[in-house]
């Protein structure tokens, strides 16, 4: 499907680090330089050959590093691209990829380096993370007062669970699915074999979500090459592009939206990706995703807001392993947030590599399904998702 | 900034000094210290808001700052395990998304203890905290019986 534009933007390679808790060493920039190269060579591009590069991360507390964009296109030699920062809060990665996708839409830009990074995992103790994390909620007004990611979701969740009787239970079957879809990454964080039962006696974050319902804190990066289609190096392999691209806000304030328990700004963000690319029903019409799982029962309110199931629906086609590997539509076979890990910068450029490489069946051996995929969708958010982004994928 | 030499890493201690404005949300932070809800009021179409909002969202116009009866209907609780922010020690807290009486929003707060049962479509009062805080938005909590509420005038 060609967009409006005429010129879907095509991924000619990608590559991620194993997400972890680096503490050995390792700098970000080791990391950044690692999957830049590695991107480049699967692309069959050189430096040279890039003129744009966007660099996603969401804290210069993480990194200590004001103003990255510059010191990466330093580092990876590319001191005649134009080059810029993005960043969204967990939305960072995704938002710098819908910047390459405007890049090569526009013509400002022939090919484009897509970079992301975050060390969430071990530059500071979890308990400041933590902190500098709730700094991306309204500070000022909730930040101070208590406010964290895990406190709001749970607000927003045991709203969904009134609405819906969506259970505890059905919310711990995402975990499970996710830890152990991540069992067969091996660039996962921490891949697990679980039980529902382990989930639900975890330790206590904020209730209803236990510690085994919570992502993780990951040290990552990721980087994807984009061209436009004329601009591509000619190949026989397959190829995927991106179709679609949609970006939309809501209240800061949980307490603002009229419904706290529905992820209103990702259904308008996923509305704008899916008119792009032409899908009118993404239920039948998308057969892979990967959703932003920044806690369990985060995987429902997105799936539904996605239009994957229908609203209250996503807890009871989650349990009926409507989203597992066999199942309808297979979601966050890398693991997710939850398996995979969290690395702000980093998870929404992983998405848009684990989708494209699903698509082309060259994802990890025992995790790639069976069925023909043609079209997935990748979606990530800051906030509760208050600042959403949505991407279509698909074969070209 | 302290420096420690770990071989291959160098353990930084950062302590930072930061002034942090109130803006004009200040009549809001004020009420909050001495445990009164002060929220925003559209000048053209009435509409409160509590938290405020600086500008209407309807008309784009100013508002004018009133005190609500600080009355507030839970909606939503969660029990977290953790510290306030700047605070040392970690204990269980509950938050709570509350419709203040009078406003349009849902506000983010604080209840002054753990709830044994749910208190899913209680009322609730704001109240001064009696601890101490470290920012106004954590000077006020809300109480369970309007007889708990600790008042002082409205500077």
């Amino acid at each position: 499907m060609k967009n409006k534009f005429g010129n879907n933007p095509l991924i000619l390679g990608g590559a991620l680090v194993k997400f972890g808790a680096y503490r050995n060493g390792s700098h970000w920039r080791d990391r950044v330089r690692q999957v830049a190269g590695q991107a480049l060579l699967q692309a069959q591009l050189e430096r040279n050959d890039i003129d744009a590069l966007v660099v996603a991360s969401e804290s210069d507390i993480l990194s200590l590093q004001v103003n990255p964009a510059a010191v990466v296109a330093s580092d990876l030699g590319l001191n005649q691209c134009a080059a810029m920062r993005v960043e969204g809060g967990g939305a960072s990665g995704a938002m710098a990829l819908r910047s390459g996708v405007m890049h090569i839409l526009s013509g400002m830009a022939k090919r484009v380096l897509v970079l992301g990074f975050d060390d969430a995992a071990s530059r500071l103790s979890s308990a400041d993370t933590r902190f500098l994390y709730a700094l991306s909620f309204d500070t000022d007004i909730e930040g101070f007062a208590g406010v964290s990611a895990a406190s709001l979701y749970a607000l927003s969740i045991n709203c969904h669970m009134r609405m819906y009787g969506t259970t505890q239970m059905q919310m711990a079957a995402v975990a499970v699915k996710n830890r152990a879809n991540a069992m067969f990454n091996p660039d996962a964080h921490k891949p697990m074999r679980i039980t529902i039962e382990d989930v639900i006696r975890s330790p206590n974050v904020s209730s209803p979500y236990n510690l085994l319902d919570c992502s993780l804190l990951s040290d990552g990066a990721a980087a994807i090459v984009l061209s436009a289609p004329h601009a591509a190096p000619r190949t026989e392999l397959e190829r995927v592009q991106i179709s679609g691209s949609g970006c939309a806000v809501d209240g800061v304030h949980l307490g603002d939206r009229t419904e706290p328990h529905r992820f209103v700004a990702k259904t308008n963000a996923a509305k704008r990706a899916y008119e792009m690319a032409g899908i009118c029903d993404a239920a039948k019409e998308i057969d892979v995703a990967e959703v932003y799982d920044a806690f369990s029962g985060a995987e429902i309110q997105g799936v539904e807001a996605l239009g994957l199931a229908a609203e209250g629906q996503g807890g009871p086609a989650t349990i009926a392993g409507e989203f597992d590997l066999a199942g309808r539509i297979p979601i966050n076979l890398s693991g997710g947030l939850m398996g995979q890990g969290g690395s702000p910068g980093s998870v929404g450029i992983a998405q848009a590599i684990t989708v494209s490489r699903l698509l082309t069946k060259t994802y990890h051996q025992g995790i790639q399904p069976t069925q023909a995929l043609h079209r997935g969708v990748i979606d990530a958010h800051g906030g509760v998702a208050t600042l959403c982004v949505v991407h279509v994928l698909e074969k070209v | 900034m302290v420096f420690k030499d770990m071989g291959k890493s160098v353990e930084l201690q950062l302590n930072l000094k930061y002034t942090h404005p109130l803006g004009q949300w200040e009549p809001y932070f004020r009420g909050l210290k001495a445990g009164r809800a002060i929220a925003s009021k559209c000048t053209i179409c009435g509409r409160t808001w509590f938290a405020p909002r600086l500008d209407c969202p309807e008309h784009g116009a100013t508002v004018t700052w009133v005190q609500l009866s600080g009355a507030a209907q839970v909606v939503s609780v969660t029990v977290t395990q953790g510290r306030l922010p700047f605070c040392v020690e970690s204990v269980p807290t509950a938050f709570a998304l509350v419709a203040l009486h009078g406003a349009e929003n849902l506000a983010f707060a604080r209840l002054a203890n753990v709830p044994k049962l749910d208190l899913t479509d209680q009322t609730v009062w704001i109240s001064r905290d009696s601890g101490q805080w470290v920012h106004p938005s954590q000077a006020a909590c809300y109480v369970l019986f309007e007889k708990d509420r600790l008042q002082e005038p409205w500077p």
